[in-house]
This record gives C-alpha cells, structure tokens and sequence, in this order.
C-alpha cells in the first residue's frame, strides 16, 4: 500500500514537471513572439526608405511654407545615425538641386521630392551635432520655367 | 491509463492549434505593417494649400490686390509663373500642377472679369470626377476665395482653384498619369465591365463626356476621356475601387 502511494505521488509529480515545463515553453515562444513583433515594426518604421521619404517630403513643405532668407534647422537624428551605419557622408544626406530635394540615407537608396517655390535653396550640416540647416537665400533668377 | 493518453494527445493537438493561430497572427500582422508602410505618406493636401496660399498672396496682399503686377500682362504674356516666383517642373513628362484665378467683380459673382491660369489644365476634369467622392491615386483639388480691393478700391472676390497631382509618389496603384505598355490586359483584370465596353468607341468616351458631363457611371467604372494620336485613341477611366485606368484602342479597331 505505501509502494502504491509513492509511486501515485511521482507519477504526479512527473506530470506537474511536464505541465510546468509546457507552460513555460509556451511563455517563452509568446514572449519572443512579441518581442520579434516589436522589432519588426520598429525596424520598418525607422527603415531607411520610411525616413527618406519622411524627410524629403516634410522638407520639400517647410521650403513651400517659408519666405526668402529664412534658415530652417532640422533635427535628423534618427536618419543622421542610419546614414552613419550604411557610411552614407553627412554633407551628401539632404541635397538640393533646383526644385529637387533629395535625401540618401542608404548607399543605394535616395528619395527625391519637388517643391513648387522658386527659391534658391542651400542644405548642409551643422557643425558637431546632427542638425541639418536649410538656408533659402532668396529667389532664383527668373528663367524659363515653363515647359 | 487511457484517459491520461488522451489528455496528452489533446494537449498537443491544442499546441499545434495555438502555433496556427500565433503563425496567422503573425502573418496579419506582417501584412498590415508592411501595407501600412509600404504605403507612400500623402502630402498633398497640404501642398495645394500651400500653392492656393502662395498664388492668394502673390495677387493680393494685405487685402489689397498687388499693384506690382500686372494682370493684363500676365495674361497677355503667360508670366505668372515667373512673376509669382513658383516653379511647376518636376521632372515629369507632364506638369503635375494646375492654378487657375478668377476674379469677380462683387456685383456679379456669375462672370469673371479677368482670370488665368497655368499649368496643366488638364487636370481640372478630375476635380469634376471627386466631387461626391475624393479618390487617393487622383490628384488633389482645392479652391478658395477672398475678399480683396485694387487701388481704386473696386471691391472684387478672388477665386483660386489649385490642383497637385504628384500621385505616384502619394498615391498607391495606378495613377492619372501612369502609362503601361501592356495595360489593355490589365485593365481587363481590375475592371472587367470598362474592359468588355473598350471595343465600342461610343462608350469610350467623347461623346458620352460631351452628352452626360466629364464623367459617367459605366457599371464599376467611370470613364472620362479620350485623347486620339496617331491613329491610337487613348481612353482614360477609373474604377469605382478609385483605380484609374489608361487603355489604347487601336482606332481602326472601334
């Protein structure tokens, strides 16, 4: 009888393991599941070809919404460290050539928007921090715009 | 003993179920992030606002119409762009912007007594088309009105209409301006009732545009226009889902 009782014990005590051991294997998959979900859309968020187009395109606005001389400082933080780690260089992050805002945060990528204004517009970095300075010097020279 | 076997085997088959569900979650999940940002930001309603604001103050400022301008001049000699300071080059094979400004005399709102415009005046008949329903791979239309005096102080309303079009990079899936080489078969997939009327050249598009207005409902799709050149007529249409549509027909063959 006491044999009998022991072993009904283990027996328990075997199932209770394999239940424990289950459960935590199951929280171990529905945590890595999440944390895999987490980084998946951080990372697609903060992707070059998201941040190059928000960048361009909120660019390209501020140049529409401003009036000559005005000097616009962008904080890029976030694209200024991804083009650091894809060795993109600093100066050639947002470029500006005529109506063309281009931003490159990847060796291959770029993304480019226009901006209706005729302005006469400089982009470069400003000096030790991870700005970038917009300068609208003033209007272009009239040419002929028109196609 | 059996009951215990049971058990077990149920377990695994209701471990099997949650990794289907966690592997259909996932893949839902995936779909809709990535459809989320696959998806370019629109910004084009804020840019025609910008433009209507940048024409409205170059016309008129401080409530008074500019008197460094000449209007008579701009309409003579096409120089609004240049004398407004905006450039409409994008790159494009066609200009992706429209301005069209009417002034009206306070009196008579019903005729304008001086109005230009520039840019691709084409665009205006898909204005025409979102009036009940705005459609994202259209472009964006939008037209304001102010008050304004000129310097004998004859009181006038000044009417700017502006249209961005810029759908390809704001808008997903075929756009207005968008051309394939190979679209007839395309069209047949995304809109099956354009694709069975595309052989009749009365419902494409001319004469139902001039008879019904720009537009008119063909079963799913809308249809409203038609260019010919060179022999090949080019119809436009969009499709109820707001997929716009450009198909050639071979003139001969309608």
């Amino acid at each position: 009888m006491k044999k009998r009782v022991e072993l009904f014990f283990m027996k328990n005590k075997k199932g209770s393991e394999d239940l424990l051991l289950y459960h935590i294997i199951k929280i171990i998959i529905v945590v890595m599941f999440l944390v895999l979900i987490s980084l998946f859309v951080s990372r697609t968020g903060q992707g070059a070809i998201s941040l190059e187009q928000s960048y361009a395109k909120n660019i390209a606005l501020l140049i529409d919404a401003s009036r000559p001389v005005t000097d616009l400082k962008i904080n890029m933080d976030d694209a200024m460290a991804l083009a650091e780690q894809n060795g993109v260089d600093r100066k050639e992050v947002v470029t500006i050539k005529g109506n063309i805002v281009t931003v490159k945060l990847s060796k291959k990528g770029g993304y480019e928007y226009t901006f209706f204004n005729d302005y006469d517009v400089t982009a470069y970095p400003d000096i030790g921090d991870k700005n970038y300075i917009i300068k609208i010097n003033g209007y272009l020279e009239n040419e002929a715009i028109e196609e | 003993m059996r009951l215990l076997k049971n058990k077990k085997g149920g377990e695994e088959l209701l471990f099997l179920y949650w990794i289907a569900i966690m592997t259909i979650v996932a893949v839902v999940f995936y779909g809709v992030v990535a459809s989320f940002y696959g998806s370019p930001y629109d910004i084009r309603e804020v840019e025609v606002n910008l433009l209507i604001n940048r024409v409205a103050d170059c016309v008129s400022y401080g409530g008074r119409i500019n008197s460094n301008i000449s209007f008579l001049e701009i309409e003579k000699n096409s120089l609004f762009l240049e004398n407004c300071h905006l450039n409409f080059s994008t790159g494009d094979e066609k200009i992706q912007y429209d301005v069209e400004v009417n002034f009206y005399k306070i009196e008579d709102m019903d005729n304008s007594v001086l109005n230009f415009s520039r840019g691709n005046s084409d665009l205006i008949s898909y204005c025409n088309i979102q009036e009940n329903k705005e459609y994202g791979s259209l472009p964006v239309c939008s037209e304001k009105s102010f008050y304004s005096i000129d310097s004998s102080d004859n009181q006038y309303i000044i009417k700017i209409l502006a249209i961005v079009n810029k759908a390809d990079k704001n808008a997903n899936g075929m756009t207005a301006s968008s051309k394939k080489e190979n679209n007839t078969a395309q069209v047949g997939n995304v809109c099956s009732s354009f694709c069975a009327i595309q052989d009749a050249d009365s419902y494409c598009i001319k004469e139902r545009a001039l008879k019904y207005g720009t537009s008119r409902l063909l079963g799913t799709c809308y249809a409203y226009s038609k260019i010919e050149k060179y022999g090949i007529s080019e119809c436009e249409g969009l499709c109820s889902s707001g997929t716009s549509l450009n198909i050639k027909i071979e003139s001969g063959g309608v």
